[in-house]
């Protein structure tokens, strides 16, 4: 369990992490969420005691990290990939750590293998590539097989077969009642992976739900329409109390009414429909809704949905 | 209170760290040659001189201090050794892995300072020794060697090689502070190297007052068994000196590394 309280952090005029509480469960893949630069890689280092929060506090399992000791048979953690020496052979990294918590040499060989990396441990690790550095990152933080597992962005880099290894290893694991936290910024990922969510933006709580409850949160499903009486219908929808925009592609986006609702109102007033459709909000635009206003590095030009997204 | 059970795990897991990188072999190798084949080369050439030196410099001769010099560029070597061995884990990124496994950071520092210092030491008495005796026999042909039972040389040898392992403590110690490579070696080579010469070009007075109590100056007397110069402290005040450097630097490095983020 890791329970977080009014968790603040500034680095000088920049704040990471403003007030953040929440509290990741036992038996559960907790997912965080939160676009580039939204504070969660600094949550993680702020849960780790790797940096000193500027305010509120951080628990794992009832107590602060700083204060654990031998802490990897409670507490494993992924922060960078490749976070190892160059120099150093996958073995040798995992036996360094493993002899700074008392672990058994025997495990070494038994994460190596469950991650996949026997055939390449003795060699030196400067060589890896993305993927195989973030396995080996996954074997460093399975090590003590801890009861809370934090995972910074750990399908970064990995092919198709190694996201679903990933997956499938995190439900397991909360299968057998641990804690598990992984972060991201791809919702679509999450969805699959997590029960529950815990979004930030600008290092702000935006939502902590279940993952179902977060999709709905987010989605603002909306009806699209073509019409080449597009303006006698947004008057019609108007006077209904529903709204419409109009899309770069010449169609109507109208939210507030339901599919059954624009189909009735055009007929009962002669108005010609092309399409009628609605259109449900994917996970990414549902993230995106969410995050709106939370979003430091947005691209020039806009909404960075790209098109097809309400304005 | 210490828990030596986590100190020892912290100092099993910091050697398998020293033992599995290059940098370890490479920067002992290079100690070594440079300790002794400077050495050599140094006591050689000024053996090879006393003939045409001046009635000072023949009272200045130190068979001794000149058979240990080499030492005085391992250092550079031994420093590199002991700086890798903290800042590498900052490049790398592998100081979170580090300072997670083991919260209490000090113990890290610790272990790391402890081994550096300790396998610096032991290096350096065998050079220091080796490169003594294969010294004297340069000089033997001259009719000028010392043997390691007259006044002050059995001390001067052995303080050349407590220096060593006060200079590994001393780049732990700035290595701490700084966490990047070239950083920590660019301010080592500055204090030991640079700011010795430069202070020979300072008036007598601020010699006194000032040069004497830098780091290699201090540290240096212990390794002379001759003196004329009267600018140096005596050998063991200015051990003591030297140690209050490289110990005040470790305890900052310390300090810092408990309470900066990393
Ligand atoms: N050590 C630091 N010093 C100064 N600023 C920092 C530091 N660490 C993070 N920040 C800033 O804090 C904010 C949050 O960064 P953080 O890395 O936690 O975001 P993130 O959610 O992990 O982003 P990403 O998805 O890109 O990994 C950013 O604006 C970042 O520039
Ligand atoms: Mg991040």
């Amino acid at each position: 369990m890791i329970e977080a309280r009014g968790l603040t952090k500034s680095y000088g005029d920049v704040v990471a992490v403003n007030d953040l509480s929440f509290t990741v469960e036992p038996g559960t893949v907790t997912g965080f969420l939160g676009p580039n630069g939204a504070g969660k890689s600094t949550t993680m280092r702020l849960i780790l005691g790797l940096d000193k929060p500027s305010a509120g506090s951080v628990t794992v399992n009832g107590s602060p990290y700083t204060t654990h000791h031998r802490p990897l048979t409670e507490v494993g953690a992924l922060l960078e990939a490749k976070a190892i020496h160059g120099g150093r052979s996958a073995y040798n990294h995992l036996v360094t750590v493993a002899k700074s918590n008392h672990i058994d040499r025997k495990r070494v060989n038994e994460v190596l293998e469950l991650v996949g990396l026997t055939s390449v441990a003795k060699k030196r690790a400067g060589k890896f590539s993305l993927g195989m550095g973030q396995r080996l990152g996954i074997a460093t933080a399975l090590l003590g097989d801890p009861k809370v597992l934090i995972l910074d962005e750990p399908v970064n880099g990995l092919d198709p077969e190694g996201i679903l290894w990933v997956r499938n290893l995190l439900k397991y694991m909360a299968t057998q009642g641990k804690t598990i936290f992984v972060s991201s910024h791809l919702m679509s990922e999450m969805a699959l992976t997590a029960d529950h969510l815990i979004v930030i933006g600008r290092g702000r709580l935006i939502a902590d739900a279940s993952t179902a409850e977060v999709i709905r949160l987010g989605s603002g499903s909306h009806v699209r329409v073509r019409s080449p009486q597009a303006a006698q219908l947004v008057t019609l929808v108007d006077a209904h109390e529903g709204g419409a925009t109009t899309q770069p592609d010449g169609s109507l986006s109208i939210t507030g009414l339901t599919q059954e609702q624009v189909g009735e109102l055009a007929a009962a007033n002669g108005v010609v429909l092309h399409e009628l459709t609605l259109a449900t909000a994917s996970l990414e635009e549902a993230f995106m809704e969410l995050t709106e206003e939370a979003v430091d590095f947005r691209a020039p030009g806009g909404s960075i949905g790209g098109e097809g997204d309400a304005a | 209170m210490i828990d030596l059970a986590l100190f020892r795990d912290a100092v099993a897991s910091e050697w398998t760290k020293l033992r599995t990188v290059r940098s370890t072999y490479w920067t002992i190798v290079v100690a070594i040659l440079l300790g002794i084949g400077l050495g050599c080369a140094i006591s050689a050439g000024n053996a090879h001189d006393y003939h045409s030196m001046s009635f000072h410099d023949r009272l200045e001769f130190d068979p001794t201090a000149f058979s240990t010099a080499g030492l005085f560029f391992a250092q550079l070597a031994l420093g590199v050794f002991a700086i890798l061995a903290m800042t590498s884990e900052y490049s790398t990124g592998t100081i979170r892995t580090t300072m997670a496994a083991i919260p209490q950071r000090g113990y890290t520092l610790a272990a790391k300072a402890l081994l550096v210092t300790a396998i610096s030491l032991v290096l350096a008495i065998g050079i220091a020794f080796g490169a003594f005796f294969i010294c004297q026999q340069i000089f033997a042909h001259y009719h000028l060697a010392v043997s390691i039972h007259a006044p002050g040389v059995l001390r001067a040898v052995i303080g050349a090689a407590l220096y060593i392992g006060g200079i590994a403590l001393f780049a732990t110690g700035l290595a701490t502070i700084i966490r990047h490579t070239a950083g920590a070696i660019t301010t080592l080579v500055a204090l030991v190297f640079i700011l010795p010469s430069v202070s020979q070009l300072l008036p007598h007075a601020w010699k006194v007052d000032f040069a004497r109590y830098l780091p290699a100056n201090a540290g240096g007397a212990i390794t002379q068994v001759v003196y004329t110069n009267n600018d140096s402290l005596r050998p063991w005040p200015g051990f003591i000196v030297f140690m209050i450097w490289c110990v005040g630097t470790a305890a900052i490095g310390w300090y810092l590394l408990r309470t900066r983020d990393v």
